[in-house]
C-alpha cells in the first residue's frame, strides 16, 4: 500500500517538484529507499556518504521523531504521513590543536580570558600586516608567536643595513633580500603552524581591495602618508578594522579604526601634512626601541580584538613619550561630516593618494618651483668655473656618510647662526632629499635672503645623477 | 540574487546584536520571481544549539514545521535562513557546508564587538562541495 510522504521547500526541485509523494514501503527505511531511487538526485542530500541519514534530516510519522520510535525499522501504514523535516544548524569549525601546538600555547590556554576557545579564535583569525618595518617586525613576531592561523605581510622592499638598528624581524644575514621573504621566514622559525602569505608588492589603489579583502584585521605598520589614507579608507569600504600605530623621533600612537564603532583616520586627520612638513624617519631619526613598543601595542589590541577581551583603543588615541615614559590618552570621535564614515559619504572608491598628499595646501610662505635648481644645473655652473656657495642643511653624521664639500649647519641650528651666511650672495641650500632644504630656504628669505635656492632633491639625487660613487643612506 | 527592503536588513542586524555574544537566527520568508529570491520577512528564532550558542545555531525540526506553517498562511515560502557570526568574517565553514540544504539562500551577518557589520548570502552548491556567493540588493 501507498504511503503519503511529505518533502520539505529545498527538496522539492529534486522530485519534481512535488509537495507529496505516494511510495511503496512497510518501514521508513523501505520509503527512503524508493524515494531515493525514484529520485537518485535527492540521495546525496538526504545521506552522507556511508548511507547514514544526515543529521539535519528529520523524519516524522505523523508527529513523531523516528528517533524515538525505530528509526528506519519504524513500521508506516495507508493511513501514516511520513514528513521529512529539516533542522537548520551551522556554526564555525571547531580547530584542533596538536599535542605541540597544546604545548606551545599553553601559557594562554590556561589563562581564563583565552583558554581553548580564545586559541581556536587566534586560530581562526587572519591578519594582514601592511609594512615589515620598524612596526610591522614587532607586530609580525608576537602575532606569529600567539599562534594567529594566517598572516600576510605586504611590503615591496629589501632589507638595508640601516634597517637593522629597529627593524628586528631582519637580521644582518638577510640584507639585499626582500623584506616579506626575510620576514617570512623569521615567523615561520617562530611559529611553524602560522600560515604567512607574503604579497611582495608596492599597495596601491589598484590592488588593495584584493589585498586587504582576505584579512579580518589590518595591522598599519606603514610609514608615509599615503599609504595611510589609502590602508584607511580601503579599510573602511571594506568594512575591515585598522589596527594603527605611528612613530615619530620620540613618539608614538596608536589606536584602532574600526568606521562601524567609531572614528576613521580621516575623522582624526582630514587633511594630510603639506608635503615636506613631516620628514622621513631617515631624515628625522628614530630611536630603534619605540617602534618595537608601538609595534608590539599594535599586535596586543589585534589579540584582543580577535579573542573580545579588554577594552580596544577604539575612539582613543594612545600617546607615548620615549623620553618621559609618559603616557597620555585623547578621545576621538567620529566626525559626522567625514566623507568616508560620516553621515553623508562622498567617498565611494580609492583615489589618487600621493596627489591626495602633494596637492594639500603649502605652508605659508614656502617656496615654489621656481626657486628651486636642479643638480644638472648646479654641476654645469661649478664646471663652468662659477664659485658656488652651497649650504649643506643635515646632520653631523649625514655629512661624514656623504657630501658635496656644502658649507654645514643643520637645519635645527639655522635660526641662531644665520649670521654666518652671506645675504648678498645666491645661496644653494641642499639636505639629503631636497624637503629640509627647502624649510632652510623659507628661513632664510624671511631673514633677507633673497638669493637662496632649494637644491631640488637633494644629495640624494645628486649621487644618482651627478655623481654615483657618493654613498646613498 | 536575493532581494530585501532596508527594514529587513535592519532586523537581521538587530537580531545579531541582540544576540551577540552568541549567534542569533532566523528564517527568512518571500517568494521567488524571476529566479530572484524576494524577501518579504524573516522571523527571529531561538537558537536552540544545546550548547557553545557563541560559536553554534540550531533551528530544530519543530521550529522550522511551526515557522513554516505561520508563513504559509500568510502565503510567504521559505526561502531560506539567516544567521550571525560574533566576532567573524560572514563566510561559512566546512560545518555549515556539511549541514546546508539545497535551495534555501543562507544569509550570514558578521558582528563585530556587538555592531553588525558585512553581510553575505550564499547558496549550497548542486555537488555540495561549496557555497555559492549570492547577491544581496538593498532596495530603499
Amino acid at each position: 500500500m501507498p504511503v503519503r510522504i511529505l518533502l520539505p521547500t529545498p527538496l522539492r526541485p529534486f522530485a519534481g517538484n512535488s509537495e507529496s509523494l505516494l511510495l511503496e514501503g512497510r518501514t521508513v527505511a523501505d520509503l527512503l529507499a524508493a524515494l531515493t531511487e525514484e529520485y537518485p538526485h535527492l540521495r546525496h542530500h538526504l545521506m552522507s556518504e556511508d548511507g547514514q541519514v544526515r543529521s539535519f534530516i528529520n523524519v516524522y510519522v505523523n508527529d513523531e521523531d523516528i528517533r524515538f520510535l525505530e528509526q528506519g525499522r519504524t513500521r508506516v501504514g495507508e493511513n501514516d504521513v511520513v514528513s521529512i523535516i529539516p533542522s537548520i544548524a551551522g556554526g564555525v569549525d571547531h580547530v584542533g590543536f596538536s599535542p605541540e601546538e597544546s604545548l606551545r600555547y599553553h601559557r594562554h590556554l590556561i589563562m581564563p580570558e583565552i583558554g581553548v576557545d580564545g586559541q581556536q579564535k587566534l586560530k581562526r583569525a587572519r591578519v594582514l600586516i601592511i609594512g615589515a618595518g620598524g612596526l610591522g617586525s614587532p607586530a609580525g613576531l608576537y602575532l606569529a608567536a600567539a599562534g594567529v592561523g594566517t598572516i600576510g605581510i605586504v611590503d615591496f622592499d629589501v632589507v638595508d643595513v640601516t634597517n637593522l638598528q629597529r627593524q628586528i624581524i631582519h637580521s644582518t644575514r638577510d640584507v639585499g633580500r626582500s623584506k616579506v621573504e626575510s620576514a617570512k621566514d623569521q615567523l615561520a622559525d617562530i611559529n611553524p603552524h602560522v600560515q604567512i602569505e607574503t604579497h611582495d608588492v608596492r599597495l596601491t589603489s589598484a590592488n588593495a581591495f584584493n589585498i586587504l579583502r582576505e584579512y579580518d584585521i589590518i595591522v598599519d605598520s606603514t610609514d608615509n602618508f599615503p599609504t595611510r589614507y589609502l590602508v584607511n579608507d580601503a579599510s573602511v569600504l571594506l568594512g575591515k578594522t585598522n589596527v594603527y600605530g605611528s612613530i615619530f623621533r620620540f613618539e608614538g600612537q596608536a589606536t584602532v579604526f574600526d568606521a562601524t564603532r567609531g572614528p576613521c583616520y580621516r575623522c582624526l586627520y582630514p587633511s594630510p601634512p603639506p608635503p615636506g612638513l613631516v620628514p622621513s624617519c631617515a631624515e628625522a631619526g628614530v630611536l630603534g626601541v619605540l617602534p618595537g613598543i608601538l609595534g608590539s601595542v599594535q599586535a596586543l589590541e589585534a589579540i584582543k580584538l580577535i579573542v573580545g577581551k579588554g577594552e580596544s583603543l577604539i575612539g582613543r588615541l594612545w600617546l607615548f613619550d620615549a623620553l618621559s615614559l609618559r603616557i597620555r590618552e585623547m578621545k576621538i570621535r567620529k566626525d559626522p561630516n567625514c566623507p568616508l564614515c560620516g553621515d553623508r559619504p562622498t567617498i565611494s572608491g580609492l583615489i589618487d593618494y600621493e596627489e591626495f598628499c602633494s596637492t594639500s595646501p603649502p605652508v605659508a610662505g614656502t617656496v615654489d618651483a621656481q626657486s628651486d635648481v636642479t643638480p644638472e644645473e648646479v654641476k654645469r655652473r661649478m664646471d663652468s668655473g662659477e664659485r658656488l656657495f652651497v649650504l649643506d642643511v643635515r646632520e653631523p653624521h649625514e655629512y661624514a656618510i656623504a657630501n658635496i664639500g656644502g658649507y654645514l649647519i643643520p637645519l635645527g641650528e639655522l635660526p641662531g647662526r644665520i649670521k654666518e651666511l652671506d645675504s648678498s650672495r645666491e645661496i644653494i641650500v641642499h639636505c639629503q632629499h631636497g624637503m629640509r632644504s627647502a624649510k632652510a630656504v623659507e628661513i632664510l628669505r624671511k631673514n633677507g635672503f633673497a638669493n637662496a635656492r632649494n637644491l631640488a632633491g637633494g644629495i640624494d639625487a645628486w649621487a644618482q645623477r651627478i655623481d654615483r660613487s657618493l654613498r646613498r643612506y | 540574487m536575493v532581494r530585501m527592503g532596508k527594514e529587513i536588513e535592519h532586523q537581521i542586524r538587530y537580531v545579531g546584536e541582540k544576540a551577540f555574544p552568541d549567534e542569533g537566527c532566523g528564517m527568512i520568508l518571500g517568494v521567488e520571481l524571476d529566479r530572484v529570491q524576494i524577501v518579504r520577512e524573516v522571523i527571529e528564532l531561538q537558537n536552540s544549539s544545546p550548547a557553545h550558542r557563541d560559536e553554534r545555531f540550531l533551528i530544530t525540526a519543530q521550529q522550522y514545521r511551526q515557522t513554516e506553517i505561520a508563513a504559509k498562511g500568510r502565503n510567504l515560502e521559505v526561502l531560506g535562513f539567516f544567521h550571525s557570526h560574533p566576532n567573524h568574517r560572514p563566510e561559512p565553514s566546512a560545518y555549515d557546508l556539511e549541514h546546508a540544504l539545497p535551495s534555501f539562500v543562507y544569509i550570514i551577518v558578521a558582528v563585530i564587538g556587538g555592531v553588525a557589520g558585512r553581510m553575505a548570502a550564499w547558496t549550497l552548491s548542486e555537488n555540495r562541495s561549496r557555497f555559492d556567493r549570492t547577491d544581496i540588493d538593498i532596495g530603499s
